[in-house]
């Protein structure tokens, strides 16, 4: 009986000892990375699908800023849309706890997480750390630089910029148009190294495509071209930018249609066009058939639930575009917020789960900038002569004057680039003092990073701000 | 550096020892009850030499001892009894029943097992007697309305149990979930799926105060469920076998408007499957659902009124909800014997749920706890408990499905065929291209999860040395937790077409995942017990130290298009098509407390405790924290007699406790998602402390009057460093934009009170009525950050609405409102107004008297003093109080018992009722019916929707009375049994009980009881959306015992 206790026991205590218990309290946090574990090659080679996911995000200013522009309408609340599009305009609710300040907020982390890591990395460039390919890395990490602090200075105010040196200008901000130079010579490095080097991006740096060193190049001086021609406020800014360092940016610019393939959304999120021209969602905005279509209404007229299908001589509007008898919005956020198109030209997306190419930037979108070069430069024959180059859907060549080309250019941006590169039909419609009276010209910066700062609360619309430099003193309508 | 048990086991092995005296006298007798009645189990121990017995079936013993030598007997709820050793070989022994052990006992939290009437912190306990009264449908629910002070919170969703909440919200981040132990299992995963029936008590420790003993795991107190043992019973081993079944249905419809303010087509009263609009052209052979055979928009009426009526009428309600099965099947083994107990249980239950198309929840569990004591000195308890269960969540989100079924329009038939032949048309209705059919989801995507858990425990208790005795208890629970969901090939997607036929869907190549996590938490603990008496003074006292080691990993594999149609694996995906990933956290902490409680003369009563916790969840440089109680309690009634009171007490404690971080909150860390590195970035907090709250508490118990107890409990915390996920600025933090931080103080007050009165009692007949009464208030005392808001984030963020600032209540809901007054339009008239322009209208909104009726009545949003949109308090959802009411009536073998709950206050956000707005179905909206001139247009309607922001106008007033549980039993004894096969039954009870009978509320939504989850600050908040319903249920129940 003794031992049959004991066995007992000693049963007993071998199940304690097996129990595998540990004890340290030292524990390491195992699959998350920190900071310091992503200063290499691998967080580079995904440097541009960061920078394209950012932009691209639902949480960001893509869907607001198409519905600013009257390029994409919908009068539906998300992100800001209906309280930003809505007429006459009202300022940006800049509060920390505003239902849309995602659309700001996100995207301003994310850009300087994106900073961060792309200065790590120009830090490891200009400190010997090892890299397969410098001048591969070299340009990958100065593109994340200046396709950060561009991308900020295109969507804020201001601009606090840090680089692998540290913190600039003694922590303070730089105003967008210094902070876009600041982007550009970046930019200028990272397309000194393409232009140095010879390496290919592998099909998981642009998602399903194959870059030699020298269409990446391409890539990032029409990027540099894109910021910097869009970086200003208005009309008068715009007249002022070096326009002979846009047209050498435009002349070494695309060759090809820069594409982004799809995975299904899996890895690689172009929210803001899949919402601008899902289902039920995002409408062409009238302003656009008016502009394409003979004798069509280019606002809602008062009165109407629907209005018969359109003609256009420009033979890209069947293509591009789906009419639909039947209104999705209700009538009473604005009938002006009603179409009777929506964009089709990116349905081989949505239909197929998904998964077919999209484009982040059009040959043509560096086409518009060489012609506009030329335009500010005074070199009218040469503009007109870029413009008639291009698949204009059948349209007759732009002559040789100015306001016909800035006309063709305008159209081009507003239609051919529908739902490419976010935010292009907003800066094209600042940049030329279209947006509607009240409309931001750029955001302030988001209200939680103002209160972490302890920045004091500022915003910008409806009639706060400096007339004309921060919102729009201007219209199209 | 790993390191293993050998601490254990080398106590272990320590107190193995024996020692062996002399021993030249055998001495034998029988133990019996007042009764006479043989008591088997009783322990006989000789002090001297710490060796003992135990008595057989028949309450004999034999013992070998010497002369003199002193004999002890002891046994559960009876006066241990001393004999010396004299002359006489047979030595009999009648033990009476100890009347201080008869009081309910209480072990939690305390220095040793402790009288309820010697307590000098609030314990309360709710025991099998309160349990029989009605079946509960979950361990949490079991709790409802016994205890003042515990607010449970049920789910809708078959399986999910319920919340439990202990006084106030202590935390703004972390959750206000208590620390509940299972048969001395710290319980990781929930107990919503612990089976009530193996219950045998619940002791509630509500407060820091009383729960300073658990340290930093008991900042929103401690829950001590305590399972069955095994019963000596004279007849052999008690078999009890219990089976329910019932069902479950929806409590409550909303109502929908059923009109619209479209013209109708001359022939609309020709077609009774859809409406036929004006200015709309319908193909021939349209059968009313998709827009394919349709052209033309519909032209709204002028006047916009909604009170058109629809060519058709189906009740989506009535499709979309079902009645559940219910089905419980238990039967369990009891008995005791000289050296062992032993009880086994098995149990199955089915709940369907009320959704259409959706298998619900099935449960199987088994439990073995058995006790050996092994000699009179060792005593080897066990607990085991495995639990399966299977669980179909509804197909989607829950979130797409109820809120499509809302928005659904009456006239769209959602049972209509798809033009393949799958069943719930995809996109029914032609005016709403985002609404999907909420059956299809159903019907379509299927996803279950499959949870395997085993909970075990195994006590060891070695009485070495009187009066010290140790306890070394291991814990484990280990959870496999299998989840998958497919979507078949041929499920639809938005977009595309269908054999050709532009129907604004087609086939979306489906999808798969699997999800599988394990957890394994463990427990080992050493506890030296001390119990001892010196004349009057009563003396307890513990000293334990304690490991814990929580392991969690999980992972997941997912595809989407399959490549074969009909093959349902991970490996028929392309590689560009899915995602992989997991995640692992390991916690670990030790713990040493010591805790002593003295009691003088039995009235005067001290007990005091400190804690050290180590825990790897804080901050390095706050890695041990400590924790401390001291509380003393009077018997007045020991001292003063006092007319009619049986029994007062008054106590007061002071004590803390806190709560752990999570797991990764102390680390520099980003998420990584299938290799591509996330931009949300967190920077490291090493100084991370636990949160704590120090509690103090006043209490007085009152017995009076030979029927009514009485309890009062007055409770003022505060819990300082509180967690918040804070903002920072990222361009100064290396793009870092996020740090855990400790922040700020949330003080908190409670008063309870709880009044059981035994009406009528009488031996064949009583009445007992039991009030239960709480109320807590808290603010945010200090906080060191910018005001936050939080709550329930999402698609369409349904409840970011919670703001967090300080001097304010945690549970204040903030946004804009709508002009209410005269007075606030006059300081906000626009220029060129007069304030005689406005009204306020029937709803209590200020319009345009001149627009009244016409689409030009909007509502007009406040602004504040600068003329900006006004954004404050729009509510709360904290109660004012909660009061629960039982009463429970008995006849011979009759048991009447109700519940009634009555929560006054507590606002909830109907934000199902403002996207019924979006779409115009809400019931406000329904004019037909309306006399002429009352009319309100769409328009209007339109305004107080706003666009889904932020507003007071969705509050509403989630005060409920609910008669939400009664039941009627009969039990026939064995007497009334003895015809029936030859007396084998002992029992038979029959019965039928009800819940959510009966709802009395002013809110428009399914259910006042209702809480939205936020994973971020691991809260429960008052949104009314995406939310299962709680069901009304019914069940007959039929119990045996043999």
């Amino acid at each position: 009986m003794k031992n049959i206790k004991l066995t007992f026991l000693a049963a007993f205590a071998l199940m304690f000892y097996s129990c595998d218990m540990e004890t340290d309290l030292d524990v390491l946090n195992e699959e998350e990375p920190t900071s310091e574990e992503l200063a290499n090659e691998s967080t580079a080679d995904q440097l541009f699908q960061s920078w394209y996911n950012t932009k691209n995000n639902y949480n960001g200013p893509g869907l607001v800023t198409n519905v600013m522009a009257d390029q994409i309408t919908m009068s539906w609340g998300n992100m800001g849309m209906r309280d930003m599009s809505s007429e006459p305009r009202i300022e940006w609710n800049n509060s920390s706890s505003y239902g849309n300040r995602q659309a700001t907020e996100s995207y301003f982390n994310a850009m300087n997480a994106i900073l961060s890591d792309a200065n790590a990395l120009a830090f490891g460039v200009e400190n010997g750390m090892e890299f397969s390919d410098l001048d591969k890395y070299e340009s990958l990490s100065r593109f994340g630089q200046g396709a950060a602090i561009g991308s900020l200075a295109l969507i804020f105010d201001r601009v606090y910029v840090f680089d692998e040196t540290g913190t600039l200008n003694d922590g303070e901000p730089y105003p967008f148009n210094e902070a876009i130079l600041l982007a550009l010579d970046k930019l200028d490095l990272a397309i000194a190294a393409a232009d140095r080097g010879d390496f290919s991006l592998t099909e998981g740096q642009v998602y399903g495509q194959a870059l030699s060193s020298d269409q990446w190049s391409q890539f990032l001086n029409t990027l540099a071209a894109r910021m910097y021609a869009n970086s200003a406020r208005n009309a008068a800014q715009k007249a002022a930018l070096d326009w002979d360092r846009i047209l050498a940016y435009a002349e070494n610019g695309l060759t090809y249609d820069f594409a982004v393939g799809q995975d299904g959304w899996n890895q690689w999120w172009p929210d803001y066009i899949g919402y601008s021209i899902y289902p039920g969602w995002g409408r062409v905005d009238m302003r656009i058939i008016g502009m394409m279509a003979d004798d069509y209404p280019n606002y809602w007229p008062a009165g109407q639930t629907s209005l018969p299908p359109a003609t256009s001589p420009d033979s890209r509007f069947e293509e591009y575009f789906e009419y639909l008898d039947y209104q999705d919005f209700p009538e009473d956020r604005g009938i002006y917020h009603w179409s009777t198109y929506r964009q089709k030209r990116w349905d081989h997306w949505l239909n197929s789960g998904f998964t077919t190419d999209l484009y982040e930037m059009l040959q043509a979108e560096n086409e518009t900038y060489k012609a506009e070069a030329h335009l500010h430069l005074g070199n009218l024959a040469e503009a007109a002569a870029v413009l008639n180059a291009m698949d204009r859907g059948g349209l007759p060549d732009v002559p040789a004057e100015a306001q016909a080309i800035a006309d063709a250019i305008h159209y081009e941006r507003m239609v051919e680039l529908m739902n490419t590169g976010m935010g292009l039909g907003f800066y094209e419609m600042r940049g030329k003092d279209l947006l509607e009276p009240g409309t931001l010209l750029h955001f302030p910066i988001p209200g939680a990073a103002l209160d972490a700062a302890g920045i004091p609360y500022y915003t910008f619309g409806g009639s706060t701000g400096t007339p004309g430099e921060d919102y729009s003193t201007g219209g199209w309508r | 550096m790993k390191q293993r048990l050998h601490l254990i086991l080398t106590l272990f092995f320590a107190f193995v020892v024996q020692l062996s005296f002399a021993q030249d006298r055998t001495v034998s007798g029988t133990v019996t009850d007042s009764d006479g009645v043989p008591l088997p189990g009783v322990n006989v121990l000789m002090p001297a030499t710490n060796t003992g017995t135990q008595t057989d079936f028949d309450g004999r013993y034999t013992v070998q001892v010497s002369a003199g030598e002193i004999i002890e007997f002891s046994y559960v709820g009876y006066e241990t009894q001393q004999r010396v050793v004299g002359t006489a070989n047979t030595i009999n022994i009648t033990m009476a029943v100890d009347a201080a052990q008869l009081d309910e006992v209480v072990v939690t939290g305390l220095a040793g097992a402790t009288s309820r009437k010697k307590l000098s912190v609030t314990v309360n306990k709710v025991d099998a007697a309160d349990l029989e009264v009605i079946p509960a449908t979950s361990a949490a629910s079991a709790l409802q309305g016994k205890v003042a002070g515990v607010t449970v919170t049920n789910f809708g969703q078959p399986g999910s149990g319920a919340t439990i909440q202990l006084r106030g919200a202590t935390n703004l981040f972390g959750g206000q979930e208590p620390l509940i132990l299972v048969d001395g299992i710290q319980v990781e995963g929930g107990i919503q799926d612990i089976n009530t029936d193996d219950i045998a008590s619940f002791e509630i420790v509500k407060g820091a105060s009383a729960s300073a003993l658990y340290g930093s795991r008991a900042g929103n107190g401690v829950i001590v469920i305590t399972t069955k043992r095994g019963k000596y019973n004279q007849a052999g081993p008690q078999v009890t076998i219990r089976n329910d079944l019932g069902f479950s249905q929806l409590a409550n419809k909303i109502d929908i408007n059923r009109s619209h303010i479209y013209e109708l087509a001359d022939d609309y009263q020709s077609e009774n499957r859809y409406t036929r609009y004006a200015g709309v052209e319908y193909a021939s052979g349209y059968t009313g659902v998709g827009r394919l055979g349709v052209t033309g928009a519909r032209i709204p009426s002028a006047d916009r009124y909604a009170d058109n009526p629809f060519g058709a009428n189906y009740d989506n309600q009535d499709i979309f909800f079902n009645t559940g099965v219910d089905n419980t099947t238990y039967a369990s083994v009891s008995t005791a014997s000289e050296f062992s107990n032993l009880f086994f249980s098995a149990e199955r239950t089915q709940n369907e749920g009320i959704f259409a198309e959706t298998g619900g929840y099935e449960r199987y569990g088994a439990r073995l706890n058995g006790d050996l004591q092994i000699n009179s000195w060792l005593k080897l308890t066990t607990n085991n408990n495995y639990i399966r269960s299977n669980n179909e969540t509804p197909g989607g989100t829950l979130d797409g499905v109820i809120f499509d079924l809302a928005l659904s329009d009456p006239d769209v038939d959602l049972n209509a065929p798809n033009p393949d032949g799958q069943p719930y048309y995809y996109i029914p209705n032609p005016w709403a291209a985002t609404t999907i059919n909420p059956l299809y989801n159903l019907a379509t995507i299927r996803e279950n999860a499959v949870r395997n858990r085993f909970l075990g425990s195994y006590n060891l208790n070695v009485k070495f040395a009187d009066p010290l005795n140790l306890d070394l208890e291991y814990a484990v629970e280990s959870t496999t937790y299998n989840n998958q969901s497919l979507t078949p090939y041929t499920a639809f997607q938005t977009g595309g077409s269908l054999g050709g036929e532009n129907v604004g869907f087609s086939y979306s190549k489906g999808g798969f995942s699997k999800e599988n996590s394990y957890t394994l938490s463990q427990k080992a603990q050493a506890t030296l017990n001390y119990v001892d008496t010196f004349g009057d003074l009563n003396i307890a006292g513990k000293l334990s130290y304690l490991l814990e080691d929580n392991h969690y990993e999980y992972f997941f594999g997912s595809g989407f298009d399959f490549t074969y149609q009909g093959v349902q694996s991970l490996d028929n995906f392309n590689n560009d098509r899915t995602s992989i990933g997991s995640s692992l956290q390991d916690e670990r902490a030790q713990n040493v407390f010591a805790i002593v409680g003295l009691d003088f003369k039995d009235r005067y009563i001290l007990d005091a405790m400190y804690r050290i916790d180590g825990s790897s969840l804080f901050g390095a440089e706050n890695r041990w924290n400590n924790y401390y109680r001291v509380s003393t309690a009077y018997r007045i009634s020991e001292d003063v007699q006092i007319p009619g009171i049986q029994e007062m007490k008054v106590h007061a404690a002071l004590g803390t406790a806190g709560q752990r971080p999570g797991f990764n909150w102390q680390y520099d860390y980003t998420g990584l998602n299938s290799g591509l590195v996330s931009n949300d970035r967190v920077l490291a907090n090493d100084q991370l402390k636990p949160s704590l709250t120090t509690e103090m508490e006043v209490g007085l118990n009152v017995n009076f009057l030979n029927r009514f107890t009485f309890e009062g409990v007055y409770a003022k915390a505060k819990t300082e460093d509180q967690f918040m996920f804070v903002d920072i600025f990222a361009p100064v933090n290396e793009g870092r934009n996020k740090q855990w931080q400790n922040v700020g103080t949330v003080e908190f007050n409670t008063l309870e009170l709880m009044l059981n009165a035994e009406v009528i009692k009488e031996e064949n007949y009583g009445w007992d009525l039991g009030l239960r009464y709480s109320r807590t208030r808290n603010e945010v005392k200090e906080l060191n950050v910018d005001p936050i808001i939080v709550g329930p984030a999402g698609t369409n963020t349904p409840g970011r609405i919670f703001r967090i600032e300080e001097g304010e209540e945690f549970g204040a809901m903030y946004g804009g409102a709508f002009v209410t007054s005269l007075d606030q339009m006059a300081r906000q008239l626009p220029t060129g107004a007069n304030i005689s322009d406005y009204v306020v209208n029937r709803d209590g909104v200020v319009v345009l008297a001149s627009a009244v009726g016409t689409s030009d009545e909007k509502a007009i949003r406040r602004l504040d003093e600068d003329g900006r949109t006004w954004f404050g308090k729009i509510g709360s959802q904290n109660a004012d109080f909660n009061l629960g009411l039982t009463s429970n009536f008995r006849y011979k073998g009759l048991n009447f018992y109700m519940l009634w709950d009555w929560k006054k206050g507590g606002d909830i956000y109907n934000r199902q009722g403002q996207w019924l707005t979006r779409d115009n179905r809400n019931a406000i909206m329904d004019q037909a019916g309306v006399a002429e001139g009352q009319k309100k247009t769409q328009d209007y309607y339109q305004s107080l929707y706003n666009a889904n922001n932020d507003l007071e106008h969705w509050v509403e007033d989630g005060s409920f009375v609910k008669l939400r549980e009664a039941s009627l039993f009969y039990t026939f004894g064995r007497d009334q049994l003895s015809g029936i096969a030859n007396g084998f039954f002992n029992s038979l009870r029959v019965g039928v009980t009800g819940r959510n009978l009966l709802t009395f509320t002013d809110y428009t939504g399914w259910d006042p009881e209702v809480q939205r989850y936020d994973s971020l600050t691991q809260n429960y908040y008052a949104i009314d959306y995406g939310v299962y319903p709680v069901s009304r249920s019914y069940n007959f129940s039929v119990q045996l015992k043999f």
